[in-house]
């Protein structure tokens, strides 16, 4: 159901067909949006620790930074999402198609790649409209007055790229399809 | 049509996607979105999507996930779990089938410091099994231990799924840690007590290793304490007022990548391992949470919740006939699908049936607290049975000579213990509800 490889911590998948020039480069592309994302997320372990250290030795917090730890962990979990799914991470049920033939799955992995590419462009569409509605309203967050577009901007990059890599594997299956080729 | 049969007639339609591998965030959205615009409209839909991805992945309560991820990932990386194997093993492991259970206690360990299961069987398998094949034991016994032990990383607190039932449920995560601590235990004792058993009828697939002296005792146990000090601080940490769950998480992961920093197992690239494993394990997770956000907008807007509720009262059935439908249900969905998803698609329908039934005369919050860790560790058992049974398949990855079905053979004493445990929970709620009540 799962890919099961999962267990040997941050292994690049190298067999998932992606040796070509298109492929290696969006490799590049999403493994550094995800070590942005780690980034943010470790920025936000030190932010945290900073605050409590601030809290308990001079009562005194780093102002917002409850608000702070929620753009921030939006922003790191949506750049990871593109990674994931380069290293074909994201879960599908594979128990009924166990013994289709190599071709059909192909084909529904293809199928199944045409919607999450729409899907995933949907959002992303969608997610720039809402981050230029914020840039509009000047909509803010309440204690440190961030424009609320900022974080989106993450999720815009992250939802885009996520929709071109699916368009990628959709073209990669099709082309497995018809080539007959495992 | 009435939402009970518009829901359910969706619910058929975004399982047929699921079994044609459609990934199952896919399958959820496609479903929500289509869902959501039959009975609000298009415009409605595409305003709430504009909304809804940010909506979800800002929530406070969920930022612990990627934290408790990024913690157990350095916990591994800086050998702790090696650690927590020593120091158990140096204590028991001179009785019969004494490793297995050392395995079993450090497995607990472990999931005292990360929160999810395939972690913890994947991190346990790699140190633990080699020890077991080289002092004897059978690779049935060795492998189906671990694959059972690895499920008491989400009993353990701190836990990814309760976090998420937490969300769902809008109850307090303390009191749900709190609750899940004596079944964790529970859970703990029932699984040394199967190798008690296995190895009293096949002697032979768990020798007794050689005694250790007090000496090593000791030195093992100053060996484990970032483990003791991240576990008192992020789940005392919550208790004692210190800090909020995501603040203990984010103290939890320094300390843990402090550890392995110390212990000399994190360069820069074991760093950026850390980062991208842990980039791809939340984002596995938060797929899934999207695609059950957007059909939980569509679930709630058909009323189908509240209907199926109000519909199951009608039956006038036993409220435990329900609870045993209900595992039974869960037993059968966790043949084709992993506990998250589970937990997810369940949930939103499953609480408001259990919420309109009197079982044991409990108030509202103990009930929804029980039956919480009742569903978790009916889902967790899916981790464990065929034919997907995630740790089955970790372990077996880690012990390539094994054959699979020896593994599935292995884990059958122990699904015995947890259908045991179930029956035990149900019975009485105590278990659960005892501790929380202490917590007041």
């Amino acid at each position: 159901m799962e890919k099961i490889d999962l267990d040997i911590p941050g292994q690049v998948n190298t067999n998932s067909g992606t040796q070509t020039g298109i492929g290696k480069a969006l490799r590049y592309w999403v493994t550094a949006l995800a070590l942005l994302g780690g980034l943010v997320l470790v920025a936000l372990v030190l932010m945290s620790v900073a605050s409590i250290i601030g809290r308990v030795l001079f009562s005194k917090p780093i102002q917002g930074d409850y608000e702070l730890a929620q753009m921030m962990s939006a922003m790191a979990v949506s750049l990871f999402l593109p990674y994931c799914h380069f290293q074909r991470a994201h879960v599908m049920v594979d128990f009924f198609t166990a013994k289709a033939s190599t071709r059909f799955k192909h084909w529904l992995d293809a199928f199944a790649g045409l919607l999450f590419t729409i899907v995933a462009g949907v959002f992303a569409r969608q997610l720039f409209i809402g981050m230029i509605d914020g840039q509009n309203s000047g909509e803010t967050s309440m204690l440190l007055s961030v424009p609320m577009w900022c974080p989106y901007t993450a999720l815009v990059l992250a939802f885009g790229t996520l929709c071109v890599t699916a368009l990628y594997f959709t073209l990669l299956n099709s082309a497995h399809g018809l080539k007959g080729s495992p | 049509m009435t939402g009970i049969q518009f829901g359910l007639l969706m619910f058929g339609f975004m399982l047929c996607l699921m079994a044609l591998r459609i990934h199952i965030a896919i399958a959820m959205i496609v479903t929500g979105v289509i869902g959501y615009a039959t009975l609000a409209g298009w415009g409605p839909l595409l305003a709430h999507l504009k909304n809804s991805a940010y909506g979800r992945y800002s929530n406070y309560e969920l930022s612990v996930i990627p934290l408790y991820l990024l913690m157990g990932t350095f916990a591994a990386r800086g050998g702790l779990s090696k650690s927590l194997f020593d120091a158990a093993a140096v204590f028991i492991g001179h009785w019969r089938g004494g490793l297995a259970m050392s395995a079993v206690g450090a497995c607990a360990g472990f999931g005292a410091i990360c929160g999810s299961s395939l972690a913890t069987a994947a991190a346990m398998g790699r140190v633990a099994l080699p020890e077991l094949r080289r002092h004897g034991y059978s690779p049935r016994l060795a492998t189906g231990t671990l694959a059972a032990g690895g499920t008491l990383g989400i009993l353990i607190p701190p836990s990814v799924p309760l976090v998420v039932y937490a969300m769902l449920a809008e109850q307090n995560i303390a009191k749900l840690y709190a609750a899940a601590i004596i079944p964790g235990i529970v859970a703990m004792i029932g699984y040394m007590i199967t190798i008690r058993i296995v190895t009293r009828i096949k002697p032979q697939s768990g020798p007794a290793g050689p005694r250790a002296s007090w000496r090593d005792r000791g030195r093992a146990l100053i060996d484990v304490w970032p483990v003791m000090a991240i576990f008192f601080l992020v789940i005392g940490g919550i208790y004692l007022g210190w800090f909020t769950p995501t603040e203990a998480a984010a103290v939890g992961a320094a300390l843990a990548g402090f550890a392995a920093f110390l212990r000399g197992g994190l360069d820069r690239k074991k760093f950026v391992e850390c980062l991208l494993f842990t980039a791809e394990s939340s984002a596995m997770i938060f797929f899934i949470l999207l695609g059950a956000d957007t059909l939980n907008s569509f679930l709630a807007l058909s009323q189908m919740p509240a209907e199926m509720s109000t519909w199951v009262q009608g039956l006038g059935i036993s409220p435990f006939l329900v609870i045993l439908t209900i595992i039974f249900i869960y037993i059968i969905l966790g043949c084709v699908m992993d506990s998250l998803s589970m937990l997810l698609l369940t949930i939103p329908i499953l609480l408001p049936v259990i919420m309109g039934l009197d079982i044991w005369g409990l108030d509202t919050t103990s009930k929804a607290i029980w039956f919480g860790i009742l569903a978790l560790t009916v889902v967790e058992i899916g981790l464990i049975h065929p034919p997907v049974g995630m740790n089955i398949y970790i372990i077996n990855s880690l012990a390539r000579d094994v054959p699979l079905m020896e593994t599935v053979k292995g884990v059958l004493p122990f699904l015995g213990s947890d259908l045991v445990r179930i029956l035990l929970l149900i019975i009485f709620p105590s278990i659960s509800l005892w501790l929380v009540s202490m917590i007041k």
